[in-house]
């Protein structure tokens, strides 16, 4: 159905090519897994096969793809996208219309389909993938599992032969990507080719007859699902690959990873000038000993939307420590991101809600001073033309301003010392993080929450954040973690809250009921 | 009530746009805001007509009191803001109501009728796709300027605008080209460049409340040009 053969590509003003002789072959019904650390031209193979390249990105290309015994040289991308469906990795900004049947219908208004037609396949779709109920909701006010389940409708409304998907799972909660998995099975029962670009490999691991490893643009492995399955955790960590099996995962990679080498600069902690305290040799296992404990203590907390009569968020008591770093789950539209919203004074909660912090009352304004709010899309929050100024914009320390030598020392804790004069616009999604946490830290801020820090990253760059957490840890700042990745919450968090429907049901110190 | 025609709003557009050649006096400016604000209502957004006529009648009062004004810098200021931004007022409310009451493939129909070439469809459609985006992002960065402590309160942003501004933009900017390079993907995958003729889902329906708002703003417009 689809075969690669020899390509290459450098985009264009760069010198080393992204993609060095990638050849693959996936035939009619077949599911293959794409793989590899972030950067390795994944992604670039995805748009050389929808025929992004060469028309939206430029530079040269060699070797041949072929798609169902057709050369795809020199087919224009409209042609092309009859055959090929594209899901991309920001729910955000893959629909370009704004209601969900508009949607639907758009690549079918294209080539030209009468309304009868657009209408049947529309019913056809939603009721495969159970999004009727949806048809008539604006796009901005779906979740972002139902943005993806529109996503990848969208994408296969002309019945094409192949489907791309850039990591669906990076936004989905643990029962959507289940979901995802089933519909997955179900396209490809039907006889749909389809190629996934993932980090998170445990939902494919039944569903994917190859697992394809790219590295610096080269294929380095071609495995089947029973090779892949037999991998040896070694090999999988140095090939940069997550857990295949979702209940291994924290057992596996728990304990060492959070107390492991790079934290080991633990040993000059009270450099910096606020809130350094002894740290515990291993900050994530082990809590830290009882010392002057930052704790925020929260009372008869209620939120509700304008748009809902429903409370959006119903918390009668909670009190949240440094002892342990939280891990805030729930399915997506459980109200985690409100309470995060709530507890660093993005909006204001009903009246009686109160908040104490060590002892003092908090409004919203104080609220929003002693907290910091690293976002899901980090790009937001970097206003700076160097890491540098980055992490010196705002920064308050109690004694003074902030020193050169305090700074180096948070640059380092975070592995950023190397980066200081980069624009932060230029560097990874995981060293963006960093930035961010970096700057958290500079501005003295007691309780930091972090939502989905994980989304898209590679098992690297998620070692890296979880070091970053322990690191936040040991200061003795108060730590939420928002997330949906079992993998990751697993080796940072020791304390789990779970919220449905704006209510904590359940806080223990595993993340299984 | 069902929104209005895709091609109402078109002529609404020619209207305020006319508006601008012509001066108005205040009575007849008060009646065209107001007309423009009925429409809002009339498409079920009763909430934004409130909102509207409340900046209507600042507008309104602000040119009525001009004699009031000092003859120094700052009175001249005062006027030029009311009755400068003022003159503007029918133009922002005809861009509200297309903006809160109009689908994408409404106006791709729309501009598809008109028979525009493709050059112009597509960017527009994107550009108004690109809006609703840019606001969201707009909300993001105002939060986090605020864990930064900077420009927290509205004093704040009005004592170092060039600050605030800079700290806007730059992830403004920066999100911009992103997001214009995804929407092109996402256009592009799914066959906006198709040169078969296209068809739509959506349907253009002209009912009598289109013709009598199109009456109406001739009306004005002719009033308007002949006073």
């Amino acid at each position: 159905m689809l075969d690669l053969d020899a390509i290459s590509f450098s985009y264009q003003g760069q010198p080393s090519p992204s993609l060095d002789r990638v050849s693959l072959h996936a035939g009619r019904g077949q599911l293959l897994v794409l793989s590899g650390r972030s950067g390795c031209g994944k992604t670039t193979v995805s748009r050389v096969v929808n025929g992004l390249i060469p028309e939206l990105f430029e530079g040269s290309l060699t070797g041949s793809c072929t798609l169902a015994d057709e050369t795809t040289a020199g087919m224009p991308i409209y042609r092309l996208s009859e055959e090929v469906g594209s899901v991309f990795q920001n729910p955000k900004t893959q629909f370009f219309t704004t209601d969900v049947r508009s949607e639907l219908a758009f690549p079918m208004e294209n080539v030209g389909k009468s309304r009868a037609e657009i209408q049947e396949r529309i019913g056809a779709v939603a009721s495969l993938f159970g999004v009727e109920q949806l048809l008539d909701r604006s796009m901005f006010s779906l979740s972002g599992g139902q943005k993806q389940m529109v996503a990848i409708a969208s994408s296969v409304m002309l019945d094409p032969k192949i489907l791309l998907l850039d990591e669906p799972s990076s936004n989905l909660d643990s029962k959507s990507i289940d979901s995802l998995a089933a519909l997955l099975g179900r396209l490809k029962a039907s006889g749909l080719t389809i190629l996934v670009i993932e980090h998170r490999l445990y939902y494919l691991r039944d569903l994917a007859d190859r697992f394809i490893i790219i590295d610096q643009g080269q294929v380095i492995r071609d495995l089947t699902a029973g090779q892949m399955a037999a991998m040896g955790r070694q090999e999988r960590e140095e090939l940069g690959l997550r857990a295949l099996n979702a209940d291994q995962v924290g057992k596996v990679s728990g304990a060492p990873s959070a107390g492991q080498s790079a934290i080991a600069g633990f040993s000059h902690p009270s450099t910096r000038s606020t809130g350094g305290r002894p740290q515990s040799e291993q900050p994530s296992t082990e809590p830290s000993p009882a010392g002057p404990g930052t704790r925020l203590h929260i009372s008869k907390l209620t939120f509700r939307y304008k748009s809902s009569p429903d409370l959006a968020l119903d918390i009668p008591d909670l009190t949240l420590t440094n002892q342990e770093v939280t891990g805030i789950i729930g399915r997506n539209g459980a109200g985690k991101s409100t309470l995060a919203k709530v507890l660093t004074g993005l909006v204001k909660p009903d009246r009686q809600s109160g908040f104490i912090l060590d002892d003092q009352t908090q409004d919203r304004k104080e609220l929003t001073r002693n907290s910091f709010l690293v976002f899901q899309d980090v790009n937001y929050q970097l206003f700076c033309e160097s890491v540098e100024k980055e992490l010196a914009l705002g920064a308050q320390v109690s004694e003074g301003p902030l020193t050169a030598p305090v700074l180096l020392h948070v640059a380092e804790q975070l592995n950023l010392q190397d980066l200081l004069a980069r624009n932060p616009n230029s560097l990874s999604g995981g060293e963006k993080q960093r930035v961010a946490v970096g700057c958290a830290v500079t501005s003295g801020k007691r309780l930091i929450v972090l939502d989905e820090p994980t989304s898209g990253l590679d098992l690297y760059h998620m070692n890296q954040v979880t070091q970053a957490i322990a690191y936040l840890h040991s200061l003795g700042d108060i730590v939420l973690i928002i997330s949906h990745d079992r993998e990751f919450l697993q080796q940072t968090c020791q304390r789990f809250l779970t919220l449905d429907r704006g209510r904590i049901v359940n806080d223990s110190s595993s993340q299984d009921r | 009530m069902r929104p209005l025609c895709i091609y109402t709003k078109f002529a609404l557009v020619v209207f305020s746009n006319a508006l601008l050649f012509v001066t108005l006096p205040d009575w007849l400016n008060i009646i065209i805001c107001c007309y423009l604000c009925a429409l809002l209502a009339l498409s079920g957004k009763v909430r934004s007509c409130l909102k509207w006529l409340l900046v209507c009648a600042v507008f309104a009062l602000g040119n009525a009191l001009a004699f009031l004004y000092p003859d120094n810098i700052a009175g001249h200021y005062l006027l030029f803001v009311f009755a400068g931004f003022g003159k503007l007022l029918p133009v922002v409310l005809v861009g509200a109501l297309i903006m809160t009451t109009t689908k994408t493939s409404e106006l791709m129909v729309g501009l598809r009728g008109l028979h525009l070439p493709r050059w112009i469809i597509i960017p527009t459609s994107v550009l108004f796709r690109f809006f609703p985006t840019i606001i969201h992002d707009y909300r993001q960065i105002r939060a986090a300027m605020r864990f930064r402590g900077i420009a927290v309160t509205a004093a704040d942003m009005l004592l170092h605008p060039l600050r605030t501004m800079e700290y806007i933009y730059i992830p403004l900017l920066n999100n911009a080209s992103t997001v214009a390079n995804d929407l092109t993907s996402a256009a592009l995958t799914r066959g906006i460049t198709n040169p078969k003729p296209k068809t739509s889902l959506y349907q253009v329906t002209f009912s009598w409340v289109d013709a009598v708002v199109l009456a109406l703003g001739c009306l004005l417009t002719g009033v308007a040009f002949h006073a």
